[in-house]
């Protein structure tokens, strides 16, 4: 009945369901930390449009399509355009990167024309302003730094799954003097977009990006339910160390159900 | 028949059948299911085609719009609508009808004497990029990038052919970093990565998130 070697993440995962929709259904909202790169978002946009300057907002490359760093960038994406709706602030959007961002960018197209809706400004939706620049990484960041260049923006938000190419974005938008506010998946590029970057938000700060904007109960509830189950997984991690140096291999008999 | 696909609940019921088309089957041994899962993932890979005429749609129509109305840059337009019908022409149309080699030769000279230089071209500046922002990373102006720029130069002297040459033990101590400092850091980070996977497929299967339907903050 079982597949063999899965029942504990079974378990692991009916535990973290459970905890995620008690949370969700709590009526006070846990409390997420203040995070700077965040809180700079908003300080962009007001910059942008003090200036007249557009803003740069990509939600990411989208390499393994609807991921959890993909939906990351698109809950920022959605922040940042109902943001500029609301203060005509011109939103541009360079979208594709990946064979999987094809069909991202239809969803992300749709996604920033609700927020203008919702602002009671569609005919301010612009989908030109949305471009599928190319289906290739390096592609769609050449034209991507070559947007940055023409358009000289007020800032540059590049969140999501940005890969290689986020450094070759980083020092344009330094070359042209907007703020830069990074977000990556790729761990390796955190420490990169750390020196080239004015705010980079590091590890999960990206996915918690969505409730620490939004206040949403639902993505603050999933927040805390990771919090939990980190500490449990610190829990299993402990026992299991300390029973393994002392010859004791219940464990892994459990991790391997 | 439109008003019902276009509604929040038959995305939200699609979504709910697809998932758990492709969840039971991780967890239970159901060969009717399992079969249903790989159908499934075909019809994804049909789907993102889909998407893919309507990006070329769209990006058509953005260049010939730059073109005609003659915007900065538009020679760029010509040139990318180009590309994209020359590769879209030679490389489905003559396939089809089988004329000359499979790929064809046009296509293929297109893919291998401009793309793939080009994209190496691109990939190599980065180097340059790098290059910068380190220089402007590793001034000590504070405690962390006094830190930074330490494990930073063991991390560069491990790497370079000539660290181990000026100094024998550039190697451990870099290879120390990566192994213990950097790996526990990468373990800390997939652990997230995990639970935060979990945290969206129950968001998703709660339809508390929608961002995947292109609604984020509608109110029903």
């Amino acid at each position: 009945m079982f597949v063999e070697g899965r029942i504990h993440a079974l378990i692991l995962l009916i535990v973290a369901t459970v905890i995620c929709i008690y949370y969700m259904q709590r009526k006070e909202l846990p409390y997420i930390r203040r995070v700077p790169a965040l809180d700079a978002i908003d300080e962009a946009i007001g910059r942008a449009t003090e200036m007249g300057k557009p803003i740069v907002c990509s939600h990411g490359i989208a390499v393994a399509g609807f991921d959890y760093w993909t939906m990351a960038g698109l809950s920022i994406l959605a922040y940042v355009a109902r943001h500029c709706a609301k203060t005509d602030t011109r939103l541009i959007v360079p979208c594709g990167g990946s064979e999987q961002s094809y069909t991202v960018t239809e969803v992300a197209r749709e996604l920033v024309r609700t927020q203008y809706v919702l602002e009671g400004k569609p005919e301010a939706f612009r989908l030109e302003d949305m471009p599928f620049l190319s289906g290739r990484q390096f592609p769609w960041a050449s034209a991507y730094v070559g947007m940055l260049l023409r358009e000289r923006p007020g800032a540059n938000i590049w969140v999501g799954v940005q890969w290689a190419s986020a450094m070759y974005i980083a020092e344009v938008t330094y070359q042209v003097g907007a703020i830069g506010i990074a977000g990556t998946s790729y761990l390796a590029n955190i420490s990169v977009l750390a020196t080239s970057a004015d705010y980079v938000m590091i590890g999960e700060e990206l996915p918690a990006a969505g409730a620490y904007l939004s206040k949403d109960p639902a993505q603050l509830a999933s927040i805390r339910m990771q919090d939990i189950m980190k500490v449990i997984g610190l829990i299993i991690l402990v026992v299991g160390v300390i029973a393994m140096t002392m010859g004791n291999y219940f464990m892994v008999k459990i991790l391997s159900w | 028949m439109a008003s019902i696909i276009k509604r929040r609940e038959t995305g939200l019921a699609i979504t709910l059948i697809s998932a758990m088309i492709m969840f039971i089957p991780y967890f239970f041994k159901i060969p009717v299911l399992e079969a249903a899962a790989a159908t499934a993932t075909v019809w994804a890979t049909i789907i993102n085609a889909f998407a893919v005429c309507l990006v070329i749609y769209t990006m058509s129509r953005r260049q010939y719009l730059r073109v005609r109305r003659r915007v900065r840059g538009w020679p760029y337009g010509v040139w990318m609508l180009f590309g994209a019908w020359w590769l879209i022409l030679t490389g489905l149309i003559l396939d089809a009808i089988g004329v000359g080699a499979k790929p064809s030769l046009p296509f293929k000279f297109f893919v291998d004497s401009i793309i793939v230089p080009a994209d190496a071209t691109i990939y190599s500046i980065l180097c340059f990029y790098m290059t910068s922002a380190c220089a402007r990373a590793f001034r000590a102006r504070n405690l962390k990038a006094l830190l930074l720029m330490i494990i930073g130069f063991f991390v560069l002297m491990k790497q370079a052919p000539i660290g181990a040459v000026i100094w024998p033990p550039f190697e451990p101590i870099g290879a120390w970093i990566g192994d213990y400092l950097v790996m526990a850091a990468n373990r800390v980070f997939l652990l997230g990565v995990g639970l935060g996977a979990i945290a969206l497929c129950v968001r998703v299967l709660t339809g508390r998130e929608l961002a995947f339907l292109g609604v984020i903050g509608r109110k029903e």
